[in-house]
């Protein structure tokens, strides 16, 4: 899984969820918010529809007590007859179902002609009754029974829209009624009228034109209104499915029945009416008595709402979802921008590491990257430099070792023939000296000779030291004890009295593999620069330590030290610094060989006036290595491994203190 | 130390007269009976018929090499003290020495003082055993 997958996963799920959670938050509230405020609509819908009703019911009770004022009727109470004519125009002029005139018992006098209630006992009903007991007009819901000339089917049978139903064999109406008072303001009977709300869908549809205002949707009212009697609908103007209005249909909602038609409460939600879900009001509808006798509804269609919310919400949700899309893309694009650098950085290292030492990222983005990329470039750029130096380092090694090697057969060849002529002047030379009758100045002439060949001798021995490199015997050996043969060595050379020489060797040195010979030169050569460079005296301190797969020999004086200039030149053959007769220069570069034979390193710190420290680091035997030390030497080679070192090799001096002898 | 009784009898083989006559002329000085040859063949014919205290050998000597002169040599004459003169002294022609019985070594070039001093150890050591 590459990063840039996994951070972009990362980036998207958090985003989605921030999406999804804001989405879901925001829809409801949308939802929520949008759905309340047409409920809340609605209930004060309630209240406008609410007025509508008692406007009529006071409009009915105004027009009884303005008929009351009429100074004939006292007499009228007495003849009926004459009376039916004026009630029948007045109810058709207060569009009054019933109109009639009671004596002080409530018992009817005289009725509108199109209504047969003479004789009727209307004592019981409530609005008559507080009419009487108040001494003034009451007006009221109330129920008023069927009368057996307005016919009707039985509820629910048959929902003809101008045969009025009568559930119970009871109206709902609208009623009023007013005390008849004579001329001496005495009461003497009472006008009663009523409005039948049955079936009479004016009310609803007033109530609807004046609340919603034909508000419509797809062609349908969506506001609606209706009169309960009851739990059944005798005036509305919600419909059927066949678009009849549902009069004669019952409310089904038990929550709202009971909330509305037995505890009397208003109840404000959503409910299912008819055949659709509304947002609705109900209240219950009282008589004067406050008993529960129907219910006023007015209620909104709730399938626009829900399409204006989905509507909502469906934008809301492509705004998202875009806003979304839009974060993705960008944020695509900017890991992108960032990761591209990455993976050229990665694709640079691979071919760098793969050799290609060329190879840069090249490009420079803006900011951190950007300090990355230049920073891995010029590491690459150090990288190719060091190789670099490095290998001329190595060609010019290759180099010195192959001059070295050349110089040695050279030097080998040419110090065998020097070495035979030498001889034979050494020798008479010597055989002249010694005669006895020789005078002082033939004597001294020829201790010059001998001083002076003595000296080529020791300059070719120190060349077949230097030739001599390919035959080395290896055996495992504790450096400490060659630095302590070596020092050995210098401590009786009177010419180094001057000189306070130090040890700090490291016990429990591990092993190294070696010719014992030719490390204890190495350690001899190494001392007696040290101790040349402090003509004046000084300390030589040599230290041995173990350091990792290596055990490491450090020389150091307190001499004049070497400029940094001639610090490459003095492994060279023949490079030296002494006075003729002093140095030959070939010290260091017989030591350099043998080191570099023990696959040993020799390397020197040194600082002028302040002075020098050589250091060797040699390689630490092989544990299970050096057992058969001697088998690879020579085929000749029969000898046990401890055998003494032959007289010979101890005369030859080392190089370095050619003349000093 | 100068040999009392008879004098002592020393053959120097080396291909280079002027190494051949130097050793020739210290060893009389010192009271040794010298024969030199310059060619190998020659000394190990001289070496078969007569009898010689000690031999003086260079090692890098043509015809016959010098190991290779040693070898013969210990044939007919295993006791023979040898003292072996050499360019250079190394590791591997010193072992080899110490197989053929060699006592001595001199590194060319030499002094008198040297060349003296190794044949009477040479001869003193082959006295001893
Ligand atoms: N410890 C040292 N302090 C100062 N110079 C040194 C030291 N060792 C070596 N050198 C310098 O390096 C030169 C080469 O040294 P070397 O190869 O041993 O030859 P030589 O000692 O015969 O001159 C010396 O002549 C000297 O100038």
């Amino acid at each position: 899984m590459t990063v840039q997958f996994r951070l972009t996963i990362r980036f998207i799920s958090v985003i989605l969820l921030a999406g999804v959670a804001l989405s879901a938050f925001t829809a409801y509230h949308i939802a929520r918010v949008l759905l309340e405020e047409v409920q809340e609509q609605v209930s004060r819908d309630l209240n406008a529809a609410r007025a509508v009703y008692d406007s009529q019911t006071e409009q009915i009770e105004l027009f009884l007590n303005t008929a009351a004022l009429d100074a004939t009727l006292p007499a009228l109470l007495n003849n009926p007859q004459q009376a039916e004519d004026l009630l029948k125009a007045l109810s058709e002029t207060g569009q009054l179902d019933r109109l009639c005139l009671l004596d002080l018992e409530g018992r009817v006098v005289a009725c509108a002609a199109n209504v047969r209630m003479a004789g009727h006992d209307l004592s019981n009903d409530p609005v008559v009754r507080h009419t009487f007991r108040r001494g003034r007009s009451v007006a009221g819901t109330v129920l008023v029974p069927r009368l057996e000339s307005e016919t009707s089917p039985e509820v629910d049978s048959d929902p003809e829209a101008d045969v009025p139903i009568a559930p119970d064999g009871m109206f709902i109406a609208l009623a009023a009624a007013t005390p008849i008072r004579d001329a001496t303001g005495e009461t003497v009977g009472l006008m009663y009228g009523a409005h039948i709300l049955n079936n009479r869908n004016n009310l609803v549809d007033a109530i609807r034109a004046e609340v919603f205002r034909y508000r419509s949707w797809k062609g349908i009212h969506i506001g609606t209104a209706t009169i309960f009697q009851g739990p059944i609908r005798v005036a509305t103007n919600l419909r059927n499915d066949d678009g009849s209005r549902a009069i004669g249909t019952t409310l089904d909602d038990d929550e709202v029945y009971r909330a509305v038609l037995i505890k009397g409460d208003r109840f404000d939600g959503i409910a299912y009416v008819v055949n659709d879900w509304y947002f609705t009001s109900y209240e219950p509808l009282r008589d004067p008595d406050d008993r529960i006798i129907g219910a006023l509804y007015v209620g909104v269609l709730r399938a626009p709402f829900m399409e204006t919310r989905n509507t909502a919400i469906g934008v809301f949700l492509a705004i998202v979802t875009g806003v979304v899309v839009l974060i993705l893309v960008l944020l695509i694009a900017a890991t992108r921008q960032v990761l591209h650098p990455i993976e050229r950085i990665v694709e640079m290292t691979g071919r760098v590491a793969g050799g290609d030492l060329t190879a840069r990222v090249g490009i420079r983005p803006s900011g951190e990257m950007g300090r990355l990329c230049r920073a891995v470039d010029a590491m690459a750029d150090a990288v190719a430099e060091r190789e670099e130096q490095l290998e001329l380092a190595t060609r010019r090694q290759i180099t010195q070792s192959e001059k070295l090697a050349s110089i040695g057969r050279l030097a080998a060849g040419i110090a065998h023939e020097i070495n035979n002529p030498l001889t034979g002047v050494l020798t008479f030379t010597s055989l002249l000296r010694s005669k006895p009758n020789l005078d002082e100045q033939d004597r001294a002439d020829l201790d010059l000779v001998i001083r002076e060949t003595t000296r080529v001798r020791n300059i070719v021995r120190g060349l077949l030291d230097f030739a001599r490199e390919s035959h080395s015997r290896k055996e495992a050996l504790n450096i400490n004890e060659v630095v302590h043969q070596a020092t050995w060595l210098l401590h009786n050379q009177k010419e180094f009295c001057e000189i306070s020489m130090h040890e700090q060797l490291a016990e429990d040195l591990p092993l190294v593999y070696g010719d014992r010979n030719q490390l204890q030169q190495v350690v001899l050569n190494l001392a007696l620069n040290a101790c040349e460079a402090m003509p004046d005296g000084g300390t030589l301190t040599i230290i041995s330590r173990a350091e990792g797969e290596e055990v490491v020999l450090s020389i150091q004086d307190t001499g004049h030290g070497i400029p940094r200039e001639d610090l490459e030149k003095i492994f060279e053959p023949f490079y030296t610094t002494k006075p003729v007769g002093k140095g030959t220069g070939l010290g260091l570069s017989v030591t350099y060989g043998i080191l570099q034979q023990h696959g040993a390193t020799l390397g020197v710190k040194s600082e002028i006036g302040k002075g020098s420290t050589f250091t060797v680091r040699l390689p630490i035997a092989a544990p299970a290595g050096p057992a058969s030390p001697a088998s690879a030497d020579t085929p000749a080679s029969a000898t046990p491994a401890d055998t003494p070192p032959p007289a010979a090799s101890s005369d030859a001096p080392p190089p370095g203190s050619a003349g000093a002898t | 130390m100068k040999p009392e009784t008879a004098p002592k009898k020393i053959l120097v083989v080396d291909d280079e007269a002027v190494v051949c006559e130097s050793c020739r002329r210290i060893l009389i000085r010192e009271g040794y009976v010298v024969d030199t040859c310059s060619d190998s063949r020659t000394g190990l014919r001289l070496a078969e018929l007569n009898h010689y205290d000690a031999i003086l050998l260079d090692l890098r000597m043509p015809i016959v090499d010098g190991v290779r002169f040693l070898e013969r040599l210990r044939e007919v004459r295993p006791n023979a003290s040898v003292v072996i003169i050499t360019g250079h002294a190394s590791a591997e022609s010193n072992r080899a020495f110490e197989r053929l019985g060699i006592c001595e070594l001199i590194a060319k070039p030499f002094t008198p003082e040297e060349v003296a001093g190794a044949v009477q150890r040479a001869l003193k050591a082959k006295d001893e055993s």
